[in-house]
């Protein structure tokens, strides 16, 4: 039955998912009503153009701010009725993030920041797991530097390895790339593939890059706080057309939808 | 540049406050001091003034002998614009009532209501002979109110009819008068000079005078006026009457000056302690301001750092290394200045509450209603607060010059650490190792050469002591760090992820961690210093007085002329049967004639004994230098040498004994040698040991309390209660108030030092709002956040509190050493209770100093995890 269930239930949901910021005629409907099923096992890619929702409908997925209305699951958990300490084990225990600007934290050396979820949960390190995740991002030598003597790429990849030391059930990347040079860009985001596919991994990424959202299983496009269409098997240019497509329905379309 | 200085501090100028409150609670300090000396002085002259009543003029003689002649007083009477002139006639009697007497010191009438200075507390002042004014706590004591009838007399009169019953004659020189209580005279308070605690008519004052020993005369047969008040017509110029009562006294046999003249001169001479008392307390409103130096400093430097990005823009959008260092000074001046005038107001708040209070705790003293701000007042605190700030801030205006331009392109956090300079380095040693080796050189020259006053070298070794810990302090960058370390991986083993994350933020920046723990340390070190000299001198005085008291109490007959000093049966049950007496061994002594070596003889000496098997119980010492027989010490005025031989003679029987100094006592005998002499012996004295833990002073009361009992029954003349645990409580009563001042008065400095935990934690949490919350993304609790920044915050505050108490144990001994070394009997001690009590404070303070910023650091989402900035 477990068996059945981890290959039938998405490792994320999310149904009429609203979010609202600010009140009246200020307010602006981030994300007006999404649903959307992430598929476990699989790299998904969520593209958009700035101000499409898609940072909040990842901040939402993940647990880091609240819905207005609607429903977000991890699995067969409703994020949408959890504390802020629930909120934050299950973040601990069930999810990990890659984030643009790295994040690590400075006065640790790469190992120590490595496994600070696992000390976080207390939980012993699994040591072939640890070095399973150091020799396939190739930081083996590093980790005993601290983030200040380390490149962009080399940060990334450590943080790609304190985003999976946990086993999570989805990570979530923010624009892994937006701060790396398109070769440590490529790096970052092949080794993010063969998490999924050699490691069982499941990813979600934010992406604005049409190059690393090719490298995805699936990409989901959102537009206006909606859902606008998924490409699966995405390459570059199926999702530049993907983009352009959303680009010239905007402006006349949008408001038939909406109404 | 101005532009951008008010809108840095319009937008960032939350991140200044805890440094503007450094800042005023300095500046406060100054204004309360002086505001304080202010209005001692005021209350002073108010009190000196008030005794003048209406009076413009004061004349004061220059012949004590004669005082003021009755022509001199009708000349001045009859100078142009004076109205009236009044004599003080000053004198002290004895007033009685039944068997109660008290003396007095009386005040004729003033002539002229208008130059009346008596402040009634009820009833009326005397109109003639019959009649008295009696001061309030005089009447208490007499147990008489309005309309009772009192005896006034002479010294030499009351002792006889008090004494003796039977002689009914009264002696012809003596005087007294029967006189009625009209009224009583409000408390003389602390403040008032020469107030009278009686009033009387001249008339009676002189016929009191005329029969007895009178003050300031020595005529007894007339009552003088050292001084006397004048009070000018409506009009008269006081210029004009002050000139010629000047001109008529070419002979100089009085002075005339006015009121205002001799307040001022009285405030001048009284206020002179008033003065090293500002002094004093200014020295430590010092300590508080250099601690704020140091917390503002700290701050201005995080601000730079953190403002690097910003500061390197303006560089490359031109702005010179002058405009940037000028746009940190008058952000600090501004600072300083707001701050110094908040903490201006904050003391004159503080003063003028004091102000409110004093009247209502009915101390009668003349404090004026609110506080009077001279310009001195004002521009002090305000000068000193914002001098202080504008110079701690200079170190930070050079950084922010250093800015380089290209920082601008740079990430924020790899602009790099500047490294700490050598010269620093040689500088900080060669002043904390001098001067550390000066102070011990100066202290042990103290206690070797034992100089009665070692004033000057106590100079040299404050001196020292100044110049080492001064090095320490700029030293302190080299090794705060490595104690935060060490005390870090102590939290880091107990306090989980959160106590190594915090241990880890402790020593991320060791400048600003020093600067944090240094302000501290400086409360500590002096607190712990005072705590540890107080221990000091407590320990080496109880072994001082274990010598020269070496019984816990002594109770000693009372002193006669012609019989052995005697405790009464009834004494002696009193004492054996007093709580908390553990052990009472009775003293005997008789009276013998003494023969010294020379020739000279002593008759009537007291020689004392008691069995030395009893006093081994009782002496501190174990009755260890109880004299052997056949020997005993002589006084020292009786001039016997070591060994020379002493002849007791008592009804005919003599014997020898031989001088040993090294003996207790004076005149103790063995009890064999004091058998051997006949004569009536008799319990002059017991001595006792008190239970342990029984208060020696609470002990004492009572038992004077039982002996005044028996005295008022029984007619036994109280004895004498003394003893070492007494003067112990008594001395350790003046060392723990003096502890207490000190401790209170570097307060300040503390709290300032805590509010520098805060700031600088604030100011850390706002720098890492990213970590913050990319530590909440990954799984980090909100409580675990709190429990991180209070652990870092605990951390800091031990490090400078741990380093303190090290550092000031060490010169709270080498001061005592120095202090106490040449008095013999030092005992180095360590206030295990006050050292726990400063580390206790240091914990809970660090954790209140992180409340504030850990509301900061839980409200950041977890989401600005994911902010670019």
């Amino acid at each position: 039955m477990t068996q059945l269930d981890t290959t039938t239930v998405p490792a994320a949901r999310a149904r009429q998912l609203t979010k609202v910021y600010g009140e009246g005629a200020a307010a602006v409907h981030a994300l007006a009503g999404v649903d959307v099923d992430f598929a476990a096992g699989a790299f998904t890619a969520i593209m958009g153009p700035s101000g499409s929702g898609k940072s909040t409908l990842m901040h939402l997925l993940a647990g880091l701010d609240s819905a207005t209305s609607g429903t977000v699951h991890l699995g067969e958990t409703e994020l949408t009725r959890l504390g802020d300490d629930a909120l934050t084990l299950l973040r601990r225990e069930r999810i990990g993030f890659v984030f643009q600007s790295f994040n690590l934290l400075p006065m640790f050396t790469a190992e120590q920041n490595i496994t600070l979820p696992l000390e976080l949960a207390g939980a012993a390190p699994d040591r072939a797991w640890f070095d399973t995740l150091v020799d396939t991002l190739a930081l083996r030598e590093r980790l005993t530097h601290r983030p200040g003597e380390l490149s962009g790429g080399q940060q990334q990849r450590v943080a790609i390895a304190r985003a999976l030391i946990a086993r999570p059930e989805v990570v979530f990347a923010d624009e892994p790339t937006g701060n790396l040079d398109s070769r440590s860009g490529a790096e970052v985001l092949s080794f993010l593939r063969r998490s999924v596919r050699e490691l069982g991994r499941t990813v979600i990424m934010v992406t604005h890059d049409p190059a690393a959202a090719a490298y995805a299983d699936r990409v989901v496009l959102i537009a206006d706080g909606r859902i606008a269409g998924t490409i699966e098997d995405p390459t570059p240019e199926s999702v530049l057309a993907g983009l352009d497509a959303l680009r010239t329905l905007e402006s006349p379309v949008a408001p038939a939808v909406a109404g | 540049m101005r532009g951008f200085v008010l809108a840095q501090l319009r937008r960032g100028g939350g991140r200044l406050v805890a440094a503007g409150i450094a800042i005023a609670l300095g500046s406060a300090f100054v204004a309360a001091a002086l505001l304080g000396s202010q209005i001692v002085k005021t209350t002073a002259y108010n009190a000196v003034s008030a005794g003048y009543a209406k009076a413009d003029l004061l004349l004061e003689t220059t012949q004590w002998e004669s005082g003021l002649t009755s022509d001199q007083l009708a000349a001045a009477a009859a100078v142009d614009g004076v109205e009236a002139v009044s004599p003080i006639y000053q004198l002290s009697f004895i007033v009685s009532k039944d068997a109660a007497s008290d003396y007095v010191w009386a005040r004729s009438a003033a002539s002229d209501p208008r130059l009346e200075s008596a402040d009634l507390d009820s009833g009326r002042l005397p109109a003639d002979a019959s009649e008295i004014t009696l001061g309030i706590a005089s009447a208490k004591r007499l147990g008489v109110q309005l309309g009772d009838e009192v005896v006034a007399a002479t010294f030499a009169d009351t002792g006889f009819v008090e004494a003796d019953d039977g002689l009914t004659e009264p002696v012809a020189a003596s005087y007294q008068a029967t006189v009625e209580v009209v009224g009583l005279l409000a408390e003389p308070a602390g403040f008032n000079f020469d107030a009278p605690t009686a009033m009387v008519v001249h008339e009676l004052a002189l016929n009191i005078a005329a029969n007895g020993p009178v003050e300031h005369t020595t005529d007894s047969s007339e009552l003088t006026a050292d001084r006397a008040l004048v009070l000018l017509e409506p009009g008269a110029d006081i210029h004009t009457v002050h000139a010629e009562l000047d001109a008529m006294r070419p002979d100089q046999l009085f002075t005339a000056s006015t009121v205002e003249e001799v307040a001022h001169e009285t405030v001048r001479m009284f206020s002179g302690d008033a003065d090293i008392l500002t002094a004093f307390v200014l020295a430590f409103a010092g300590i508080a301001l250099v601690v704020a130096a140091i917390v503002i400093s700290n701050t201005f430097q995080v601000l730079v750092a953190q403002r690097a990005q910003l500061l390197a823009l303006l560089r490359c959008v031109g702005a010179t290394r002058r405009q940037v260092r000028g746009s940190v000074m008058l952000e600090a001046s501004v600072v300083g200045l707001v701050a110094s005038a908040v903490g201006l107001g904050i003391g004159i708040l503080l003063a003028q509450a004091a102000l409110w209070i004093v009247p209502t705790l009915d101390l009668a003293v003349p404090v004026p209603s609110t506080v009077a701000l001279t310009p001195a007042v004002v521009v002090w605190p305000l000068a000193t607060g914002t001098l202080v700030t504008v110079l701690a801030a200079l170190a930070p205006a050079r950084i922010a010059t250093r800015v380089a331009p290209l920082a601008a392109l740079r990430p924020i956090e790899l602009v790099p650490v500047r490294k700490i300079g050598r010269t620093r380095l040689v500088l900080a040693l060669l002043a904390a190792v001098g001067g550390g080796l000066a102070l011990a050189a100066v202290t042990w020259l103290a206690v070797a050469t034992e100089l009665s006053d070692p004033t000057a070298l106590v100079a040299l070794g404050i001196l020292a002591g100044a110049v080492s810990f001064t090095g320490i302090l700029v030293g302190a960058v080299y090794f705060v760090p490595g104690v935060a370390r060490l005390l870090g991986s102590v939290a880091a083993r107990l306090g989980g992820v959160p106590g190594k994350i915090a241990a880890a933020n402790s020593v991320r920046n060791p400048r600003r961690t020093t600067a944090t723990a240094s302000a501290l340390l400086i409360g500590a070190t002096l607190v712990t210093m005072m705590a540890t000299g107080a221990a000091t001198a407590r320990d080496s005085l109880a072994t001082l007085m274990d010598d020269s008291y070496p019984v816990d109490v002594a109770v000693r007959g009372a002193w006669s002329d012609t019989t052995t000093p005697t405790l009464t049966a009834a004494q002696q049950a009193a004492v054996e049967q007093a709580d908390g007496v553990a052990k009472a061994v009775p003293v005997r002594g008789k009276l013998a004639d003494v023969t010294a070596p020379d020739g000279g003889v002593w008759s009537g000496s007291v020689i004392t004994t008691a069995p030395a098997t009893e006093l081994a119980a009782v002496m501190r010492n174990g009755a260890s230098n109880v004299p052997e027989v056949g020997t005993t010490a002589a006084p020292v005025w009786f001039d016997v040498e070591d060994g020379g031989t002493l002849q007791l003679t008592a009804e005919g029987t003599t014997i020898e004994l031989t001088n040993d100094p090294s003996a207790m006592g004076q005149l103790w005998l063995a009890e064999e040698d004091f058998d051997a002499l006949p004569g009536p012996a008799e319990v002059t004295a017991m001595w006792v040991s008190l239970e342990p833990g029984v208060d020696a002073r609470e002990f004492t009361v009572t038992l004077r309390d039982t002996f005044t009992e028996l005295s008022a029954t029984l007619g036994d003349a109280p004895p004498e209660v003394s003893g070492a645990a007494v003067e112990r409580a008594g001395y350790e009563q003046v060392i723990d108030t003096l502890l207490a001042i000190l401790v209170g008065l570097l307060g300040v400095a503390v709290i300032i030092a805590l509010v520098g935990v805060a700031n600088t934690l604030s100011l850390s949490v706002l720098e890492r709002r990213r970590e913050s919350a990319t530590l909440r993304a990954i799984g980090l609790r909100r409580a675990q956040l709190r429990e991180m920044l209070a652990v870092e915050g605990v951390l800091i505050a031990l490090v400078g509190a741990v380093l303190g108490v090290v550092l000031g144990l060490g010169y709270g001994w080498l001061g005592s050493a120095l202090l106490l070394g040449g008095s013999g009997g030092l005992t180095l001690a360590v206030p295990w209770r006050d050292l726990g009590l400063i580390l206790a404070i240091a914990v809970a303070a660090g954790l209140l100093a992180s409340v504030l910023p850990s509301r900061t650091a839980t409200r950041t989402p977890p989401v600005a995890a994911l902010a670019v900035d």
